[in-house]
């Protein structure tokens, strides 16, 4: 690698196999940059990790950190370079704090600088110094177990940072903390990234994390990267229905019509055609027609009204952003009440608890729904 | 009573437990929950099965012939050489043991069941005959044995066979404690140490040795208990020489079935190793309490 912008940066391009699961990934994460790695589980992102960490090796492919290349597997397999975890200055900070139970909370941040060759007195100068920054200097000289999860985490950010490592693997850091504990540890570990320009890795699914912490998110899914992108774009436009549900948007998946609209065929022939209203200015980005496209909108953004007794439902071309529905089940939803309809079982229509109950919201109930165009934004798919 | 049944010990609590949280409360954690009354008899016949015997032995006891009996010249020889040669032979499992259940832990599947079938042998083998199979190692005639002979090592019927006999049988109690304490801690923690710049050989020092230090003195306390108790192996493989071989099993046989001597003797020094064994499992016990590891 040549240049400043390259330094220090990670860049794996991997193939990895445990079993029957196969991931392959290509990630490159630069210097002061923190990546979020979103996907369900069993999508591949602790193999991911555990392939970068080194605790696992690829059986095709590449690790490399900055100048130095920590990986690299041929096409046939073969190992051509192994550089052991102890070697590879990667910080691994997980949903459990695993400190290590015998030793002090003073020693544990110590262990790191004692491991890579500093004596007692300085690696303990050294371990003051990071319990200090992370606010937990208080706890040098008790034991893990006598420290809630919060405390345990954060001596955890104090070890991990105290080997100064040259990237930072998190997965799922706040997991496990209650809501206030974890978004301090976020703005800690926030500013802590920034402060060491270390390049992260962010596994998470908290799409809070996402927007908090990282500029750029990769979505995996079966192994495979789905989308990559800004945060803003993938949890704008998701590309999967997992990312969807994170983000609490309606990912729908159609098809593009002439006029640069999505549509849906929902069961028994229901049709739904979703706009955004584009113009001719952004004509040039409209999906080819029939091919794969997808629209995405908010819950809450959908309009909902009675239908009266004589409505003309039918009609040969549905008209965009208005369709009608039957609803199947009705949930609870921050603030009132989600609903999904027969016809199109995967969009959730939001509405306001006084809302739901002025229209007499009842399963079997038939309804009118519509949307503005400016809350649907429409893409095509690959 | 020195044949202790195999248990690989009282689990190692989690540290963690004893830290008064109340989000580790578990639902099942109740009293109320209790034993199903038709399971009380059985439990209880168990108890007797094993307390009896050993308040049979105290009721036949001759208690005025005790002092003398533990305090003769051939009982007090008799304990040290057994206290001696199963300490020594401890301390060869504990050094052979530890990185062999390490070994086993980390193997792959199929090597560690490999590794398991053969370290569960001596444990279901009757010790007589591990100590056929030693003299067929070592004994004069041996595999090893003629050349160790032209060495002038001869290894059958020394204290040194007393050693082996004892490695042999207790060695499976401290790799199973260990190697199921290491299978419990799981290599998380030793990822991180990795992580952090340690060394393999730190890692094992300063991570995983600590962490199933309660595995080890489990499976210390056992294999020391099943040392001190070994018979059939040595009396085949080391003999019953006074003072060199003659450990306190061998002596309570000896005095049981010696001409002249009265059973009394015999008992009273079933007694002593009754006792032994209970001092090493309470102190071990008191130990593991006020350890905060």
């Amino acid at each position: 690698m040549t240049g400043g912008e390259t330094s220090g940066a990670l860049v794996a391009e991997v193939v990895s196999e445990r079993g029957a699961f196969r991931l392959e990934a290509a990630v490159r994460v630069d210097r002061g940059e923190v990546l979020a790695v979103l996907g369900p589980n069993g999508s591949g992102k602790s193999t991911l990790l555990a392939t970068i960490a080194g605790l696992i090796a690829p059986s095709r492919g590449e690790v490399r950190l900055g100048e130095r290349e920590l990986a690299r597997s041929g096409s046939d397999g073969r190992r051509t370079v192994a550089t052991a975890v102890d070697r590879r200055r990667i910080g691994l900070l997980g949903q459990e704090s695993l400190l290590f139970r015998h030793l002090s909370v003073l020693e544990n941040v110590a262990f790191g600088p004692r491991s890579q060759g500093l004596r007692a007195g300085p690696a303990r100068t050294e371990a003051r110094h990071w319990l200090e920054r992370v606010g937990a200097a208080e706890f040098a000289a008790r034991r893990p177990a006598e420290l809630s999860g919060g405390q345990q985490q954060r001596v955890a950010i104090a070890r991990t940072l105290a080997a100064r490592p040259e990237l930072l693997l998190l997965d799922e850091p706040f997991a496990a903390l209650d809501v206030p504990t974890a978004a301090a540890m976020r703005r800690l570990l926030g500013e802590l990234c920034a402060e060491t320009a270390t390049p992260t890795v962010l596994v998470t699914h908290d799409p809070l994390d996402a927007i908090v912490l990282a500029r750029r998110a990769a979505v995996l899914h079966d192994g495979r990267i789905a989308q990559i992108g800004t945060v803003a774009e993938v949890l704008g436009h998701p590309a999967t229905p997992f990312v969807a549900a994170l983000a609490g948007v309606n990912l729908a998946l159609g098809v593009a019509t002439a006029r640069g609209e999505v549509q849906l065929e929902g069961t028994d022939g229901a049709r739904l055609v979703l706009s955004s209203g584009s113009t001719a200015a952004d004509a040039a980005a409209r999906p080819a027609v029939g091919r794969a496209a997808s629209a995405v909108f908010s819950p809450g953004a959908v309009h909902v009204a009675p239908v009266h007794e004589g409505t003309q439902e039918a009609s040969a071309a549905p008209v965009a952003n208005r369709w009608f529905g039957t609803v199947s089940l009705l949930q609870p939803a921050p603030g009132g009440v989600r609903l999904t309809t027969v016809e199109h079982p995967e969009l959730a229509i939001d509405l306001p608890g006084a809302a739901a109950v002025a229209l007499d919201l009842q399963p079997g109930a038939r309804f009118a729904f519509s949307i503005a165009a400016e809350e649907v934004t429409v893409r095509v798919r690959d | 009573m020195t044949e202790t049944p195999f248990a690989p010990g009282p689990a190692p609590s989690p540290p963690s437990s004893r830290s008064p949280s109340p989000s580790r409360e578990r639902i099942g954690a109740h009293r109320a929950i209790g034993v199903p009354g038709a399971l009380l008899a059985p439990a209880a016949i168990g108890v007797a099965v094993l307390a009896l015997p050993l308040a049979a032995l105290l009721l036949r006891l001759d208690w005025s012939a005790v002092p003398a009996a533990v305090t003769s010249p051939a009982a007090v020889e008799a304990l040290t050489l057994s206290l001696v040669t199963a300490a020594i032979a401890t301390g060869c499992c504990i050094v052979l043991g530890v990185p062999l259940a390490l070994v086993m832990a980390r193997a792959s599947r199929r090597t560690a069941a490999v590794l398991r079938t053969l370290v569960t042998l001596p444990l279901v083998l009757p010790p007589l005959v591990g100590g056929i199979a030693l003299l067929a190692l070592l004994g004069r005639t041996g595999l090893f044995g003629e050349s160790l002979a032209l060495l002038g090592v001869r290894i059958p019927f020394t204290t040194t066979a007393v050693v082996i006999a004892q490695v042999f049988v207790a060695l499976p109690f401290l790799v199973i404690s260990v190697e199921g304490s290491l299978r419990a801690v799981g290599t998380r923690f030793e990822a991180v140490a990795a992580s952090l710049g340690a060394r393999p050989f730190t890692v094992f020092r300063r991570v995983t040795l600590p962490l199933v230090l309660p595995g080890v003195l489990a499976g210390t306390v056992l294999c020391f208990a099943r040392a001190l108790g070994e018979f059939g192996a040595t009396a085949l493989f080391a003999g019953n020489t006074a003072g060199v071989t003659r450990t306190m099993p061998l002596a309570i046989y000896t005095a049981f079935n010696g001409a002249g001597v009265s059973e009394d003797t015999a008992i009273a020094l079933s007694l002593m190793l009754i006792g032994v064994a209970i001092a090493v499992l309470l102190v071990m016990r008191g130990w593991r309490e006020d350890a905060p590891r």
